[in-house]
C-alpha cells in the first residue's frame, strides 16, 4: 500500500467533496429561507410566503442542475447561472415590496440566498475553472440585489457576510491549490520510500534466501571436501557434489525440494504425505532415527514454496540434530490448525544458548529460520544446555 | 464503489474513519484551512463585538464569549497539529463545549439588549470551526455535532428572542441563527463521506509499485559463482582428491562464511543508516508501511537544504514501558532551520498513523524522533521447553 494518496487523485477527490459539502451548504440555507418565508406568513396571514418560495425553489433548481452529471457542460453551467439569476431578482422584488422602504439590502435573507449561490458556483468550479465560477455566482448573487434595492429605494448597505462568504470560497480554492504543490514533493517523497523499501527488502531476502541455499550446499561440499582423507570419491559423493553445483548455478534465489525437483501445485498434493519420508530416511541413512508422528498429510495443504521451504528447513533440523545434540534418535511431529501447520524437531541431546552461537555459524539462522519467515511463517526455539532442542516451525496453510 | 464502505450499525451504513485516519498527509493539508478557519472565527468574534457594542449590557460577559471562543479555536489548532495526529472525537468534543459555552455567554453579554440576530457572532463562528472539520472526522460525528450545537443556539435564541425588533415568529430567529452551523455540518460530513469513499477505494485496490530494481548478487553468492563452484566441479570430474584440494576448500569455506556473516548484517536497516544499531534485529518486526515512513524521512533529511550538515542516528530498542513493543529511535542532529517542523510535519502525521505510537520532538541542534511499533507478533518468544508429548497450541 502507497503511504501517500496520490496527489492528482487527491486534488479530484478534493473538487469532488467540496462540490458535495458546497451544494448541501447551499442547500440547507435555501431551504431555511423557504421555511422562514412560511412560518413568517403562517404568523401574519400574508401572502408572502408562496410566490417568493417560488422564485427561490428556482435558485435551488440551479444548484441541483450544476451538481448533476450534466452539470459539466458550459451550455448547462451558463442556462443555471441564467436560472439562479431570475431565481435571485424575483425573489429579491418580491421581498424588497413587503419591507421597510427603510431597511437596507444586507438583511439576513438576502444574505442567505447570497451564500447559496455562492456555494452553487462552487458546485460548478469542479468543471470550469472554480475562481472564475465562484466571481460570477458572486456576481449573479449580488447584482440583482444591489441593483433592485437601489431601485426601489432601499438604502445601500455592503454585505458583509456574503463578501465574507466570497473571500472564504475563493481562499479554500487557492490555499487548497498551494497545499498540493507543497504535497507533490512529500508524496514523491513518499513513493520513493515504497519503491526503495521493496528493492531493500527483496535484496536482504535475496540474501538470506542465498545465504541458506549456499549454507546447505556449497559449504557442506566444501566441508567434506576439507576433511575426508586425499583420495577417490565415492560415486554417492561426486554425485552429492554435482547436484549441489547444480541447484547452485541453476537458480538464483528459488529454492527447491531436496530431490531437486520443482515442486507444482499437482505434485505438491500428491506426493504431499511422503514429502518429509526422503528427509527421514537421508538422516537415517546417516545414523539418525526419527520417530515421526502426527499428520504428515497437513503439508498437502501448503503452497508448493512454502512447502520447499518447510522441507529444506527441517532437514536442516535434522542435520544439526546429527551433527551438534550428540543423539542418536529424535522426534518429528507434524500438528495442523485451519490456518497453519507446524513441525515439531525435538531432541534430548546437548542442547545450547542460541545468543552465543557463533555469527558463522549459519544453519539455524538462515537455513531455517530465515527461510521460514520468507514464506510468511515463524520458528521458535526452545533450548539450554544439557536440556535438549525443541524447534517448532510454524507455517501458513495456502 | 467501494465494498466495506463504513460499518453496518442497526441496519444503516456507519462510517467510523475519519479521512485523516485513511490519508493522515491529508489531513497536514487541511489543517491549514483549519489555521484559516479559527483566525477568520477569532476575527469575526472581535470585528462584530465592536460594531454591534451597542447592544452590549456585559463587557465582561462578551469578553469572556470571545475568550470562549478563542480557546476554542486554540485548541482545534493545537489538536489538529500533525505532530498530535489523529484528531480524535475527544477534542471535536472539547471543541464543541468551548464553542456552546461562547455561544452561552454571547446570549448572556446581550441579554435584554440584543435587537438583531444578524450580528450574532457566536453562530457564525460556530459555523465556521464545524466548516473545517471535514477532513478530520467521520460524517455521522460531524453531523452530530452540528445538530447538537445547532439545536442549542436555537434553543438559546429562543429564551432570548424577547429583545429583537423584527416583527417575526422567534421560532424564525431560531431557524436563521442555527442553520448556519447546520449547513455547514452538513456541507463538512458531506465532504468526509465522500473524501472517505475515495480514500477507501484507493486502500482497496490493488497498488503495484514500478519496477527500478538493478541487478544485485550477494557478495558472498559471487563468491560462491566465480570460486567455489568452479572448484566443485573440477573435483567432482577429478579422479582424487588431493591434499591441496583440502586446503583449497577450507580457504574457500572460511572466504564464503566470512562473506555470508556480512551479507547477514549488511541489512536495509545498516544500509540506510551507515552505524545504525540493531542487535536484536527488531527492524525485522517493521512493517512496509513502517519501514517505507522511516525511509522517506531520512531520504527528506538527506536530500533537503535545511538538514544541509545533518547528522543521523537510527536505534533500536525493546521498549522500556510497553510489553511486546520495540522503539525506533532516529535522531537527527542539525542545527535548527526555521522550516524543520513544517518540513517534517506530513512525516510526523504518517508516523503516527503507521506507528503504534510517534513522538517527534526539537531540540536547538537535533530533532529526536521515537516511534514505537509492535514486535510480539514477529519475534519468538523465550519460554520453558514443551513436553513431546503436549499438545501444541497455535498462538
Amino acid at each position: 500500500m502507497a503511504l501517500a494518496y496520490p496527489v492528482e487523485r487527491a486534488a479530484r477527490s478534493t473538487g469532488t467533496a467540496l462540490s458535495k459539502g458546497a451544494f448541501w451548504f447551499g442547500t440547507v440555507f435555501i431551504v431555511t429561507i423557504i421555511v422562514a418565508l412560511f412560518l413568517i406568513t403562517a404568523d401574519r396571514g400574508t401572502d408572502l410566503g408562496w410566490p417568493a418560495a417560488a422564485s427561490l425553489v428556482l435558485v435551488l433548481v440551479a444548484g441541483v442542475i450544476v451538481r448533476l452529471p450534466l452539470g459539466r457542460h458550459p451550455f448547462v453551467i451558463a442556462a443555471a447561472a441564467a436560472i439562479a439569476l431570475v431565481g435571485v431578482a424575483s425573489s429579491t422584488l418580491m421581498l424588497l415590496s413587503r419591507v421597510d422602504s427603510n431597511a437596507p439590502a444586507d438583511t439576513i435573507v438576502f444574505t442567505f440566498v447570497k451564500i447559496a449561490v455562492i456555494m452553487f458556483g462552487l458546485v460548478a468550479g469542479r468543471y470550469v475553472n472554480p475562481i472564475v465560477a465562484i466571481i460570477v455566482a458572486y456576481v449573479i448573487a449580488e447584482l440583482p440585489v444591489t441593483a433592485l434595492s437601489l431601485a426601489t429605494g432601499h438604502p445601500y448597505s455592503f454585505d458583509v457576510a456574503t463578501s465574507c462568504a466570497f473571500v472564504v470560497a475563493l481562499a479554500a480554492i487557492v490555499l487548497l491549490d498551494r497545499s498540493r504543490a507543497r504535497a507533490r514533493v512529500t508524496s514523491a517523497r513518499l513513493q520513493q520510500a515504497a519503491t526503495e523499501d521493496r528493492e531493500a527488502i527483496d535484496r536482504d531476502l535475496d540474501a538470506m534466501s542465498s545465504s541458506a541455499l549456499v549454507h546447505d550446499t556449497v559449504l557442506n561440499e566444501l566441508a567434506v571436501v576439507a576433511t575426508i582423507a586425499p583420495g577417490e570419491l565415492t560415486e554417492r559423493a561426486r554425485e552429492q557434489i554435482r547436484r549441489s553445483v547444480e541447484l547452485v548455478s541453476g537458480t538464483a534465489v528459488t529454492e527447491e525440494t531436496p530431490d531437486f525437483v520443482p515442486l507444482t501445485d499437482a505434485t505438491a498434493t500428491e506426493r504431499a504425505p511422503s514429502l518429509l519420508e526422503p528427509t527421514i530416511a537421508d538422516a537415517a541413512s546417516s545414523g539418525l532415527t526419527v520417530v515421526a508422528n502426527g499428520e504428515s498429510g497437513a503439508l498437502s495443504a501448503l503452497a508448493p514454496d512454502v512447502v520447499a521451504a518447510l522441507v529444506l528447513a527441517v532437514r536442516q533440523c535434522l542435520a544439526n540434530v546429527m551433527q551438534h545434540a550428540g543423539v542418536t534418535s529424535c522426534e518429528l511431529t507434524v500438528l495442523s490448525t485451519a490456518s497453519d501447520v507446524c513441525v515439531m524437531v525435538i531432541d534430548s541431546g546437548a542442547g545450547f544458548d542460541e545468543e552465543t552461537v557463533d555469527p558463522d555459524r549459519f544453519g539455524l539462522r538462515n537455513s531455517v529460520r530465515a527461510r521460514i519467515v520468507a514464506v510468511g511463517g515463524s520458528v521458535q526455539i526452545w533450548s539450554a544446555p544439557g536440556a535438549g532442542t525443541s524447534i517448532a516451525i510454524l507455517v501458513p496453510r495456502a | 464503489m467501494a465494498r466495506g464502505f463504513g460499518t453496518r450499525v442497526l441496519g444503516l451504513r456507519i462510517i467510523t474513519q475519519s479521512p485523516q485516519q485513511l490519508d493522515p498527509f491529508g489531513g497536514v493539508i487541511a489543517r491549514v484551512l483549519v489555521i484559516v478557519g479559527v483566525s477568520a472565527s477569532i476575527l469575526v468574534a472581535v470585528v462584530m463585538s465592536l460594531l454591534s457594542a451597542g447592544q452590549v449590557s456585559s463587557p465582561q460577559l462578551q469578553l469572556a464569549a470571545i475568550g470562549a471562543i478563542t480557546a476554542a479555536g486554540l485548541f482545534y489548532v493545537y489538536a489538529s497539529s500533525p505532530f498530535r495526529a489523529p484528531f480524535g472525537m475527544r477534542e471535536h468534543a472539547i471543541v464543541c463545549l468551548l464553542t456552546l459555552v461562547a455561544v452561552v455567554l454571547e446570549a448572556l453579554a446581550q441579554l435584554g439588549t440584543n435587537t438583531l440576530v444578524r450580528d450574532d457572532w457566536a453562530p457564525i463562528a460556530a459555523a465556521i470551526l464545524t466548516l473545517t472539520l471535514g477532513s478530520f472526522r467521520p460524517p455521522w460525528e460531524i453531523l452530530l455535532g452540528a445538530v447538537i450545537t445547532a439545536g442549542f443556539i436555537g434553543w438559546v435564541t429562543l429564551l432570548t428572542a424577547g429583545s429583537l425588533q423584527a416583527d417575526v415568529p422567534p421560532a424564525v430567529f431560531a431557524l436563521l441563527e442555527s442553520m448556519p452551523v447546520l449547513a455547514c455540518g452538513l456541507a463538512a460530513a458531506a465532504f468526509s463521506r465522500s473524501l472517505v469513499r475515495d480514500l477507501t477505494e484507493w486502500k482497496a485496490a490493488p497498488f503495484a509499485l514500478p519496477v527500478e530494481g538493478v541487478p544485485w548478487l550477494a557478495s558472498h553468492r559471487a563468491l560462491a559463482e566465480e570460486q567455489a563452484l568452479p572448484f566443485l566441479r573440477a573435483i567432482a570430474e577429478a579422479p582424487a582428491v588431493t591434499t591441496a584440494d583440502g586446503e583449497r576448500a577450507r580457504a574457500l569455506s572460511r572466504e564464503l562464511r566470512a562473506l555470508m556473516i556480512l551479507d547477514d548484517e549488511a541489512t536495509w536497516v545498516s544500509r540506510l543508516v551507515v552505524g545504525a544499531n540493531d542487535p536484536l534485529r527488531l527492524a525485522t518486526a517493521l512493517t512496509s508501511d513502517q519501514r517505507g515512513c522511516l525511509r522517506a524521512i531520512v531520504n527528506h533529511v538527506r536530500s533537503s537544504a535545511d538538514f544541509e550538515s545533518a547528522r543521523l542516528e537510527l536505534n533500536f530498542l525493546t521498549s522500556a514501558t510497553v510489553a511486546g513493543q520495540a522503539e525506533c529511535v532516529l535522531v537527527i542532529s542539525a542545527e535548527a532551520a526555521r522550516s524543520t517542523r513544517v518540513q517534517l510535519a506530513p512525516f510526523a502525521a504518517i508516523a503516527r498513523t503507521v506507528f503504534a505510537d510517534a513522538a517527534i520532538t526539537f531540540a536547538p541542534d537535533a530533532v529526536s524522533c521515537v516511534f514505537r511499533f509492535d514486535v510480539a507478533s514477529a519475534r519468538e518468544v523465550r519460554a520453558p521447553r514443551p513436553s513431546a508429548s503436549s499438545p501444541y497450541s497455535v498462538p
